[in-house]
């Protein structure tokens, strides 16, 4: 009872923060998507935020679903400790105190696009429980929608890839961290890129960074991260420019079986060959 | 108090801030996951390898230099620069003029006491800039916050810096330089001999802590020396059509010392479809 109230007063008293989970884990700070029921809280890549249960007094053991997920790194430290780094919503990087709390607290840092799911678990009598769970959108990803109970029996009615027969937007998601002196001469000739806008087609090219301040880039929400998250960076994708929505034909890495990157050569046989 | 200098008739204006701590808000190149500076081998080879050079195609006739006039906003023209240079790298189909003096007003909300590196670089990726409108908006009027509308802060949203990188290494800003995707914004100290340009293409050089700002786009290799090409922001008039190379050790080292350089290697870009 008097934890309840507790857990109560401090969400009178503290209106920066706020759960996000079915059960007293408190995300610091609470930035909730516009996703649907229910609200992951945000939390971009390269970013941080604090999990706690103010009132849970014994040790707490975080697990992390899906549990080989590489989207997040957790780290258990003690309430009042400070911590360099670069808080969710903050403009700058900088020092950050834990969240003050009766046990120890949660740093969970983003790294790549994905919803997880933190648990928190106590003992009572020698067995597990469940404190809470809450949900955190890492890097622009949505929810995973609840599976259809009646899914539509009905065949795929477009399964095979058509060929282009209009005009074509290319698109490049690159890595800017990694660029080699080929690529760099590649994607550095926009003189050479925009002679395929002549022949009506057009071209982008895209880093592969996943959310912006806690938007999702065109490049996640336009799928062109997904299409080419089993290939080596820089990869290119070919797309029937006037379709919508835009059908995917040529997916594949600009770097070939020998390293070496795509000539440009190539590449204009590679779009042609999409016609 | 800020630095003028008198050339062909016009009071130039210096607004390029020292920060007080030498820090950087924002993560260095160097630690960025997967980064790797290049050889300067692989510098030499990028330079020789270029199809063209920066400033045979971000050209002052085409509105890539851009004049600051008497304001002390380097700053934001540095930092505008850079992300419209990185736009048009993406292939962005729109890359319009940007207000440069809305990124100005982020800044000093009205006092014209000039801007830091750092402060720009975080508004860049934070607020964005929005097209420039000069029936709204004409130059060297507009640099409180309240100038502009929540439609201007809204349209800013879609200009905006995706990546940016704190960078005080000749190697590093280099190779982003080189890479086909970045540009860059650094520190000069303006003095009288700065407005010279010697045979070779370089600025002139005064001594200083730094009270310029300007957006590096390119590199050379002049006289077995790496050369920085910077895009200045007085306009086609200063140097050669407003561009000028700057030498590491003689323009660049000692601002370097007291303001962190950054280089922006992504930005928003709506697409096509």
């Amino acid at each position: 009872m008097r934890s309840k109230f507790g857990l109560l007063l401090l969400l009178l008293l503290t209106p920066l923060l706020s759960f996000s989970g079915d059960a007293g884990i408190v995300a610091s700070p609470s930035m909730t998507s516009s996703n649907p029921s229910p609200q992951p809280t945000v939390l971009d890549a390269k970013k941080f935020l604090w999990l706690s249960v103010p009132s849970y007094t014994g040790a707490i053991t975080w697990s992390v679903t899906p549990e080989d997920t590489k989207s997040v790194t957790i780290l258990p430290v003690k309430p009042g400790m400070e911590y360099p780094g670069w808080k969710q919503g903050d403009d700058r990087g900088g020092m950050h105190v834990a969240p003050q709390s009766s046990s120890d607290v949660l740093w969970v840092g983003g790294e790549f696009k994905e919803t997880v799911t933190i648990t928190a678990w106590g003992v009572k009598e020698n067995r597990a429980f469940k404190i809470g769970t809450t949900i955190i959108s890492v890097g622009g990803a949505k929810p995973e929608p609840k599976p259809d109970p009646k899914p539509d029996p009905k065949p795929d009615p477009d399964p095979k890839p058509e060929p282009i027969t209009g005009k074509a937007y290319i698109v490049i998601v690159r890595d800017p961290m990694a660029t080699t002196v080929d690529q760099a001469t590649l994607f550095g000739d926009t003189r050479w890129w925009d002679e395929f806008k002549a022949s009506g087609d057009e071209w982008d090219i895209f880093t592969n960074v996943s959310s912006v301040n806690g938007k999702e880039t065109t490049q996640s929400k336009n799928g062109y991260l997904k299409a080419v998250e089993s290939l080596q960076l820089p990869a290119i994708l070919i797309m029937e420019k006037d379709r919508d929505p835009a059908k995917i034909i040529v997916a594949q890495s600009l770097v070939k079986a020998d390293g070496k990157t795509m000539t440009k050569d190539e590449i204009k046989a590679l779009r042609k060959g999409a016609k | 108090m800020y630095d003028i200098i008198h050339y062909k008739g016009q009071d130039l204006r210096m607004g390029n801030l020292v920060p007080a701590v030498n820090v950087s808000s924002l993560p260095l190149l160097s630690s960025a996951p997967g980064f790797r500076v290049w050889t300067r081998s692989e510098i030499e080879e990028a330079i020789r390898k270029k199809p063209y050079k920066k400033r045979d195609f971000f050209k002052a006739d085409q509105g890539w230099i851009l004049n600051q006039a008497n304001r002390g906003s380097c700053n934001c023209a540095a930092a505008t620069g850079a992300l419209r240079r990185v736009m048009a790298l993406n292939g962005r189909n729109e890359v319009p003029q940007l207000a440069w003096e809305f990124l100005y007003a982020q800044l000093v909300d009205g006092d014209d006491r000039g801007s830091m590196l750092d402060d720009g670089m975080v508004a860049l990726g934070k607020t964005g800039i929005p097209p420039l409108d000069l029936t709204r908006h004409p130059l060297n009027k507009h640099i409180r916050k309240r100038d502009y509308s929540p439609e201007d802060y809204a349209q800013a949203q879609g200009f905006m810096a995706e990546q940016c990188y704190q960078t005080d290494d000749p190697l590093e800003l280099a190779t982003c330089l080189l890479s086909g995707q970045g540009a860059g914004v650094v520190a000069v100290h303006v003095g009288n001999n700065f407005v010279n340009l010697d045979k070779r293409g370089y600025a002139g050089v005064d001594r200083g802590p730094g009270n310029h700002a300007v957006c590096v786009d390119d590199v050379e290799i002049i006289d077995g020396k790496l050369a920085f090409d910077h895009a200045g922001s007085w306009g086609p008039g200063m140097h050669a059509d407003g561009r000028a190379y700057f030498d590491w050790d003689a323009h660049l080292k000692g601002p370097n010392q007291y303001h962190k350089f950054y280089v922006v290697v992504g930005a928003t870009n709506p697409g096509t479809k």
